[in-house]
């Protein structure tokens, strides 16, 4: 039993960083949406514990953590989206321009750039371009994850990148231009 | 400007191309600016992308194994480091709570319910004047009332009773089949007289308040002065109330003097059946009872077209109703095994006004 648990927790600390991660992007990467991502990623684990994390065969647990993750933030965007989605936009608009360290660090405005270009995605095309550059996912292991083909995925992240290289590539390139000359 | 091997080099870059295909990318890339431009935006997207820290809490993370492992964190979700902020706090205040489907049935009911209830209760109310035969129950007097002015301290001596007995009025919100439409009801506690309180308010608001006032204390002083057994308690309040319910017993006779012709008919028909009634000796209760539910109910009729015959300048039809008034009261306050010197009383006053002969009289003239 200890070695089961320890296996577990190893295995726990190698992917909770990420996949905490992974779960404030897909969430919108800041706000009350993205705090609550620590909450799912412990309930997905929890599931993963429950499910028999020894039964699963070598690599497939990862996947098959990221799959249950994405369907509890699914679930909570679309409860956040028909509770609060008014009041978030209210709170956003009216939001204090003193920011503690912690979000300090986090607005920087490069990242915060990146998050709000990442929110402005379709969530089937951002979950799998945030699982390709972040997690470094094949095309085949997205597909398992986001249960969807192959060629869907190869068309959602291009889709996605497309649409992140208009809207904000272009100025990157321009200040990366910029600081060069 | 795009080239048609963009997407190509984003699986390029992603490594799902195969090697030959790599190279033929690569190979138009070299040569391509767009595609070039384009793998430039793809890789610096990655590079912030994957450099994004969601800086986790160590603490939480600890405290998130330590709930796994222990299963206890089935009820604990939320770390402790993990402290949700304001706008948490605040949204969770306007989170709406998840019904089920058994309790919002419930509730729908409930709304419904209330919704109903107050669609009935605003409904026009009906009013309800009872008379009852109850002496000596009388409660709350602030003004007494008798119904009938005395002719003369000899026709008072001669009779026990001189009043109506305890005029109950009574609100009750009676939904009626018909839906709004008066009738006139007889039961054996009274006569009863139902009509919608909205018409009887607009006719009560014609009344000469003054005048009515006026009437009661004439009354009041008359029978004081003849020291009658006195036990009819009406308050002003419900005198009042009646005073409206028999507005609206006129506005459901008619006008004409047909209505006049009419009532002194059946007072005639009712006072003969009185009198056959006594003459056949001691009459049982049941023979006694249909005339005193007819007298009670002709009784407001009566006042009603008296005082508009008074109201009119007839005299001589208010001088005969206020003779005949009365002997309805009297009729009416009968017990229902009246003694025989009650019935004979009546009779005596019956013949000595000869009421019975002015009615006939009446509707043979056309006096009105």
């Amino acid at each position: 039993m200890a070695s089961r648990d320890e296996e577990f927790a190893r295995f726990f600390d190698e992917f909770y960083p990420s996949l905490c991660r992974f779960l404030a992007c897909l969430l919108g990467g800041r706000g009350a949406s993205a705090a609550s991502a620590p909450d799912i990623a412990q309930d997905a684990f929890l599931q993963l514990h429950r499910a028999g994390f020894e039964n699963f065969p070598e690599g497939e647990a990862r996947f098959w953590l990221f799959r249950v993750a994405r369907n509890l933030a699914l679930n909570e965007l679309g409860k956040r989206q028909t509770r609060h989605r008014l009041f978030d936009k209210v709170v956003d608009t009216f939001r204090a321009h003193v920011p503690g360290p912690a979000e300090e660090f986090e607005m920087t405005e490069l990242k915060a750039r990146v998050t709000e270009m990442l929110k402005t995605l379709p969530e089937h095309q951002r979950a799998a371009l945030l699982l390709r550059e972040q997690e470094e996912m094949s095309y085949r292991e997205i597909a398992g994850v986001l249960g969807v083909s192959e060629a869907k995925v190869k068309v959602d992240v291009f889709r996605a990148r497309t649409t992140l290289r208009e809207r904000w590539g272009r100025t990157q390139r321009a200040a990366a231009g910029g600081g060069a000359s | 400007m795009d080239c048609n091997w963009t997407e190509k080099i984003s699986l390029l870059i992603d490594g799902e191309l195969s090697a030959e295909e790599a190279r033929a990318v690569e190979r138009h890339a070299d040569g391509c600016h767009a595609c070039q431009l384009a793998r430039e935006d793809f890789l610096l997207m990655r590079q912030q992308i994957s450099s994004y820290h969601a800086a986790p809490n160590l603490l939480a993370q600890r405290q998130a194994l330590k709930n796994i492992l222990g299963e206890g964190g089935a009820s604990s979700k939320a770390a402790p480091g993990h402290v949700g902020g304001w706008r948490e706090r605040a949204a969770g205040v306007f989170a709406l709570p998840r019904l089920s489907p058994a309790l919002t049935a419930i509730a729908a009911l409930v709304i419904v319910a209330v919704i109903v209830g107050v669609v009935m209760l605003s409904r026009p109310e009906r009013v309800e004047v009872a008379t009852n035969q109850n002496p000596g129950t009388s409660a709350n007097t602030n003004t007494v009332v008798t119904p009938a002015p005395v002719a003369s301290p000899e026709e008072a001596k001669a009779n026990d009773v001189m009043n109506v007995e305890p005029h109950k009025v009574e609100k009750a919100a009676n939904k009626d089949a018909a839906g709004g439409r008066d009738r006139h009801g007889v039961d054996a506690g009274g006569v009863r007289v139902e009509t919608a309180s909205g018409e009887s308010a607009r006719h009560a608001t014609n009344l000469n308040s003054n005048k009515r006032r006026e009437e009661m204390a004439r009354r009041a002083r008359i029978v004081e002065r003849l020291h009658l057994p006195v036990t009819p308690k009406v308050s002003i309040d419900d005198a009042e109330m009646v005073e409206s319910e028999l507005a609206s017993v006129s506005s459901k006779l008619e006008p004409s003097d047909l209505g006049t012709a009419r009532h002194v008919e059946q007072a005639q028909v009712l006072l003969r059946s009185f009198r056959n009634a006594r003459t056949g000796g001691v009459p049982a209760a049941s023979d006694i009872a249909y005339e005193k539910r007819r007298s009670r109910e002709l009784l407001y009729h009566n006042i009603v077209i008296r005082r508009e015959a008074a109201s009119k300048g007839n005299v001589a039809v208010e001088s005969l109703l206020s003779s005949l008034e009365p002997i309805l009261i009297d009729i009416a306050n009968l017990p229902d095994k009246p003694a025989q010197e009650d019935m004979r009383s009546i009779t005596d006053r019956m013949k000595k006004k000869n009421i019975v002969a002015m009615l006939q009289v009446a509707n043979a003239s056309r006096m009105y």
